[in-house]
């Protein structure tokens, strides 16, 4: 795959390409240096928000920040937007919000991580 | 010099990292980066350095000891180090102010946007990496700027005092000083001195008392000039913090 086939992909399957090539300062080689740190936290990631959501603390609210921050960053900007509603939600200590979304905040996180890790 | 990074995210640290290498390389200036994935980690190695970093980027949002937390740590243990943030929300801007933070990088950011903040720190950081090349004993040398504490008249030469050694210099006054013309911590002092305020202990009126306990006379005719140049110094330096 070329690294325009690649952008190609990722802008199909929703991705901000032009906003994350921006954010790795127009390499593609550093783009995919930060797609595999993403990847590679996402599962003790995983483990840590599922520990802690039904209770949300600091934990959970740092976690959804930082989580926010990185999908934004690599031009997953849906995920972005809900990550940083469960941020709000934990800051208000909207509880109920939290339980009611948690499950599609971890079906669209796993989705972006499907298309991150195909690529 | 020596910069810290202090961020709970990977990709953060290596962006920064990533950032700071291409304006290093832009900039002529010589790094070294350290990063820290918490900042109890980083006041830990902070405390312990014998090198204390110029520049401090600090993540605010941190479990435990969160980044306005540990920069108050150290602005209260007397540490002026320049300290740009990285936040993805301005609600801590008032907390930033008062621990004199020197600027936000406002997550996400770009090169563009790294550039505008570190141009807030650009005239320390190139005050901090700075130098001068002379010739010592038949050997070109070249001394960090920041490191020269006075320069004397000898002979044909200069001695150059630093904290640690005294240097003499193939060098003529008029040559040093025209190297040192841009610092603006350097100063005339009559013919026979070239005196860098950084390192004033005290000044009684007749004399620089100078951080490695040498003493500095000032020509009567420029008593004055001198006692007005020095406060002026400091007071400009106390505005800055």
């Amino acid at each position: 795959m070329t690294e325009r086939d690649k952008l190609e992909y990722l802008e199909k399957q929703g991705i901000n390409v032009k906003a994350a090539m921006r954010f790795a300062d127009d390499s593609m080689e550093f783009y995919e240096q930060l797609i595999d740190i993403y990847l590679k936290e996402y599962e003790p990631k995983r483990e840590r928000l599922q520990a802690t959501y039904q209770n949300p603390d600091d934990e959970y609210k740092v976690l959804v920040h930082g989580l926010k921050n990185s999908s934004r960053y690599l031009g997953a900007d849906e995920l972005a937007d809900l990550f940083f509603e469960h941020e709000k939600a934990a800051k208000a200590g909207n509880v109920a919000y939290i339980l009611k979304e948690f499950a599609s905040l971890l079906e669209m996180w796993e989705n972006v991580n499907q298309i991150f890790s195909n690529n | 010099m020596k910069i810290y990074i202090c961020d709970d995210s990977s990709s953060d640290l290596l962006r920064l990292q990533h950032y700071l290498k291409k304006y290093a390389q832009e900039e002529n200036l010589m790094i070294e980066v350290e990063e820290f994935l918490s900042a109890k980690e980083m006041l830990l190695a902070h405390n312990a350095a014998k090198e204390k970093p110029t520049l401090l980027f600090l993540d605010i949002y941190m479990n435990q000891i969160d980044g306005i937390e540990a920069a108050k740590k150290l602005r209260k243990a007397g540490i002026k180090t320049s300290i740009l943030f990285t936040t993805s929300s301005m609600e801590h801007a008032m907390e930033a102010f008062q621990v004199h933070a020197d600027g936000y990088l406002h997550k996400p950011f770009d090169y563009e946007d790294f550039k505008h903040a570190m141009s807030k720190v650009s005239d320390q950081l190139q005050t901090e990496c700075k130098t001068i090349e002379v010739r010592i004993e038949r050997m070109n040398r070249k001394f960090k700027v920041r490191d020269i504490c006075f320069a004397e008249s000898d002979n044909h030469g200069v001695l150059i005092h630093c904290m640690d050694n005294v240097y003499r210099a193939n060098i003529t006054m008029e040559g040093l000083k025209e190297q040192l013309t841009d610092e603006a911590s350097f100063l005339t002092c009559g013919r026979s001195y070239i005196i860098n305020f950084a390192y004033v202990q005290e000044m009684d009126g007749e004399t620089f008392l100078m951080k490695n306990n040498e003493t500095i006379p000032i020509p009567v005719r420029i008593r004055k000039q001198m006692k007005e140049l020095y406060g002026q110094y400091l007071h400009e330096n106390e505005e800055k913090r």
